[in-house]
Formats: structure tokens, sequence, C-alpha cells
């Protein structure tokens, strides 16, 4: 052992090849827990900000949002509503619904602009009931509403 | 898969006549490579951002002829460089070994997950993607979808470089597709290694610590961008601008530094908003070194300009939509108080041993090491000062602060991580740097 850092050189490579070794081993570790990960699926429906793009609950949610393309035209603005989750979850969900709807504006739920005059009405894993919305596409897995503005004809004109 | 090789292509051919006085025959061909890629990469970051303030839409009758004339003009450029080029001073590339097969290796692997979408980064998804498809389908940069209060989350004032290249590509593609947006991470990753190679030559390292360092840095770069999800992030434009400026940094001034320098920095501020002050750091930096030599006031004058010029078009290219639509996001630089640091540092602690780093991170402590070795001081130093810049954002932002550090500290440590890991290896080698760095 104290001839292998006999001199500065081979207590250098010693060093070197210590962190080389590490490297490989922690690269083969993080590799196999990404693995894991993917093999598992562990991310909950109920949490979005966990989701990644291969996880089953981006697959339910794309699908839905395919089908939502042909009832929302582009430039349209939609409010979303989503369940299940806590609220700040629920806004990681409409930034997946803003992802895959591009050239619809999107308002995040809970975002800053709640509140501001939408033409549709996105319900993902839950549904609105109110007068003032009329709905054009339902699915089991979320239903899209118009909503109906009071006076919108008149404003128009 | 074709659009990434056709821009490669494109961006190759814009880049290969500043890159003929950036790195010249002399150096090693990885180093050419790499410089000629981030010089067409600028420059089209720069027509693109031209073209969109002209009014202009991106598509191949408006682009198509201002490609051509700009490649043509610098294959000119190579043309004549190549012609009137002085002798190299020294060639830095060194004989193919095992390290390379590692990083080659290392490299697939990253290059498989991100292609399959294993690695995914979750900003491509709430960021970087959804402004990628907004400008494919603007044909630009969309300011005014940037402008809306509630896009407010998507950072509106960031550069936009990566979301174009994204654009970019979905145009030439018919449509957007993640595993070839991807893909450019794994180009990224390859120039990161390209350039690591070359500064592990010109630091003097012996064989075995150009191998080692080379695999380790593979290594670590195909770890932390799997397990944290890397692609489609532009961190590692942002790292690789720091890591493409420690060779110039590092080396005896010269014209061709300068030249890198300047690519480099630009880059970095072309890439994300904390590329910024990382490119006023490096040309700083530089510049100091520059007159130290006392090189008389037109000399110092013409390298600051090669060295600066490109980061400042950038820089206002960049500034002057961001002015014009008031998408400067104040909260994170506004609020500056000292009394965070008590939250701050335990929470960067936790950072640097973040699971998926595996206290790789961990090197960042050896920084003053390195300042303090006159070798390795002056990118020892840039990086240095990007890190206090992070400490600063993180006391001076008006928001959850705990969440903040939590959210961004271990990737913020990925831009730092692949030059220190560098500087680190060379110095363990303790073999002679190629110039003293005062």
């Amino acid at each position: 052992m104290l001839k292998v850092f006999a001199s500065p050189r081979s207590a250098s490579r010693c060093a070197l090849l210590g962190l080389l070794a590490w490297a490989a081993f922690a690269c083969v570790l993080e590799l196999h827990r990404s693995e894991w990960l993917l093999r598992h699926d562990p991310f909950p429906e109920e949490q979005p900000s966990s989701w990644r793009i291969t996880s089953r609950p981006v697959r339910r949610i794309a699908n839905f949002l395919s089908a939502v393309k042909a009832a929302v035209p582009v430039g349209s603005r939609i409010a979303v509503t989503t369940e299940p989750g806590p609220a700040n979850e629920r806004f990681f969900r409409s930034l997946w619904v803003a992802y895959f709807l591009p050239g619809v504006e999107t308002l995040p739920e809970n975002g800053p602009a709640t509140g501001l005059p939408v033409d549709f009405l996105l319900a993902y894993g839950t549904r609105a009931d109110d007068p003032r919305l009329e709905p054009v596409l339902t699915t089991p897995g979320g239903v899209v509403y118009r909503v109906r503005r009071a006076g919108r004809s008149s404003r128009s004109r | 898969m074709t659009a990434v090789l056709g821009l490669s292509l494109i961006i190759l051919l814009l880049g290969c006549g500043w890159a003929a006085h950036a790195a010249p025959a002399g150096e090693g061909w990885g180093l050419r490579l790499a410089i000629t890629w981030l010089a067409g990469l600028l420059l089209l970051d720069v027509l693109l951002l031209a073209t969109g303030l002209a009014g202009l839409p991106w598509s191949f009758a408006t682009l198509g002829p201002l490609l051509a004339a700009a490649a043509a003009g610098s294959l000119l450029a190579f043309a004549r460089r190549r012609k009137t080029a002085a002798p190299p001073p020294h060639n830095t590339a060194f004989a193919p070994g095992w390290g390379d097969a590692a990083a080659v290796l290392a490299a697939l692997v990253f290059t498989v997950c991100a292609i399959r979408l294993w690695n995914l980064s979750p900003d491509f998804i709430y960021h970087w993607g959804i402004k990628g498809k907004t400008f494919a389908l603007a044909r630009g940069v969309d300011f005014h979808f940037l402008s809306r209060p509630w896009n407010a989350h998507l950072h509106p004032d960031y550069p936009n470089l990566l979301p174009s290249l994204f654009a970019l590509t979905a145009l030439w593609d018919g449509g957007f597709r993640e595993p070839v947006m991807a893909l450019w991470s794994a180009v990224w990753l390859a120039l990161l290694l390209f350039v690591a190679r070359d500064l592990l030559a010109q630091l003097g390292a012996s064989r075995l610590a150009r191998q080692a360092g080379l695999a380790i840095l593979a290594l670590t770069l195909c770890m932390f961008g799997v397990g944290y999800l890397m692609a489609g992030s532009p961190d590692w434009l942002i790292a690789l601008a720091l890591l493409a400026a420690a060779g110039p940094l590092l080396a005896k001034p010269s014209a061709a530094a300068d030249h890198r320098l300047g690519i480099a920095a630009a880059i970095g501020a072309a890439a994300k908003i904390e590329g910024i002050p990382l490119a006023a750091f490096l040309i700083s930096i530089y510049l100091v070194r520059r007159a130290a030599a006392r090189p008389g006031w037109r000399a110092f004058l013409a390298a600051a300009l090669r060295a600066g010029l490109p980061s400042l078009v950038v820089l206002i290219l960049w500034a002057w939509p961001i002015w014009h639509f008031h998408l400067f996001q104040a909260q994170f630089s506004s609020d500056f108080r000292w009394t965070r640091l008590a939250i701050v540092l335990p929470e960067l602690w936790r950072a640097l041993l973040t699971v998926n780093w595996h206290y790789l991170p961990l090197c960042l402590l050896t920084l003053p090491l390195l300042v303090l070795d006159r070798r390795f001081r002056p990118a020892a130093l840039a990086c240095a000062l990007q890190g206090a810049f992070y400490l600063y954002v993180y006391l001076a932002a008006r928001v959850d602060t705990r969440l903040y550090v939590q959210t961004s500290a271990a990737r913020l440590c990925f831009h730092l991580v692949p030059t220190v890991l560098i500087l680190l290896i060379a110095w363990i080698d303790g073999g002679p740097a190629c110039a003293p760095a005062d």
C-alpha cells in the first residue's frame, strides 16, 4: 500500500483511476435506477409534476387531447379544470395540456389569468355543471365545453 | 433525424469560415469540428433573430436564399483562410485509446435514451418544447404569445436559441417530433467530449489522464443526462460554452483564441439567461489577461472586438424585443436579502448531494484550490464567478427560495461540473500546462 503512494505520480494515478471507477459505478447505478423507474412507472395520476413523457397518465392525457384538437380551433382560448390532485399539482397538469395543444391559448389552472373570458372549458378527469357551458366533446377521460357568453353578439357588433 | 443531419450540415457550412480563424488547421480536428458547429449555430441564431425582427416568417423562400448566401460567404472565407494560414504552432491531437472508446459508449447510451424519450427533460414540456411548437406554428419567435400574462411561467425573457432551433427542426421535418428534438442534446454531449479531449491535450495532461479524464467526463454526463432527465434541455449549451471558453482562457493570447472565446461566450449568452452573465465573466477575464500582456491599444481593441462583439450582437437582438414587449421578469433579481443564506446554503449542500449526481459535484468545492493554481486560474475564476452569480440570484429572487433552490441547483451544477472536472483531472495529473495563465 505504501509503495503505491511512494511517488506523487503514482498517487495521482491512483486518484485518477479511483475517480474513473467511481464515475463508472455511478453511471451504471444511475442507468439501473432509470431503467427501474421506466419499467415500474411509479408516477401517479394525481402527481403530474412527476410525470415523464413515457408515463401512463401522459399517454392517457395525450389520447384525450388528440381528440380535443379536432373540437377546439387554433387560436381559441381555453380554461382548464382537472382532477385529481392538489392545486399546485393540477397546475402542472394544465402545462401538459398546453404542451399537447399548441396554437391554443391555454390558461393554466390556478394560474395568473384565472377568471379571464375563455372560448372553451376543458374538464379532464372531472365534469363541470354550469348552464353557460355547452358540451362539444365528451370522452371517458374528459369533456370540452363551449362557453356561452352573455351579450357576445352585441359586443361583436 | 433528417432534419438534425440537414441542419447540422447547414450549421457546419455557416460556421466553417469563422472557425477557420478561431481554430486553425494546427488544432485538433475534434476542437475544429466543435468550434465550427458552435460558430455556425451562433450565425444561424443571429439570422433567425434578425429575420424575425424584420417581420419575415421562417420558410424555405425567406431563409433559403439567406442561408445559401451566408454559407457561400463562409465557404469562401474558409478557402481564403486555408490558402493564407500560417503553419500550425503545434498539433494538440492525441491518438485514440480506451478513454475514447468509453466516451463513445457513454454517448451512445445517452443517445439511445434520448431518442426513446426515456430522459426527456420536464422543462422541455413546461417551457422549451411548448415554445418550440408555438414558434413553428408562428414561423418565428411569437413575442405576442410570450407577452401573455398566463405564459409568465414560460420565462418569456429567456433567449430563444433553443426553441428557435426546435421550431426550425419541426418546419424542416414537417412536424414536431420529440425524439428528433432530444437528439440535439446528444449532439451537444458529443461536442462537449470533443472540446474536453482537446482541452486535456492543451493542458499537457499525461496519456493516462487524457484517457481517464475523457472517460470520467463522458460517464458523468451520461449518468446525469439520463438520471436527471436532461434531454431537450438548453443547459448543455451553457456547459459547452464554459468548457469551450476554458481553452482560450488558459492558452497564450492570440487572434484565434480571441475568436474562440468570442464564439463560446456568445453561445452562452444566446442559450439561456444565465449565459448572459457567463459571457460577461468570460470576456472580462479574457480581456484582463489580454491587457496584462500589454499588446498596445490597437491590438487590444481588435482582441476586444473579436472576443466581445458576437456576444454584444446576440445581446442586442435579445434585449430589443424584451424591452419592446415588456417581457423582462424582475422578480428573479430585484429583492436581495442576506437572510436568505440560512435557507439557501443548506439547500445548496443538499443539491451537491443530489442522488442523480452521486457526489460528483463535490468537485466544485475544489474551485478555491484551482483558482490558487496559476495554470488554471482564469478558467477556474470564471466557474467561481458563475457559481457566485447563481448564489446571488438565489438571494435576490422574490419567489419561494427553498423550492427555487431545490428545483434548479442540481441542474445549475451541470453548467460548471464538466469544466471543473477537467481542470481537476489536469491538476491531479500535475502535468505541465500549455501556457502559464498570468
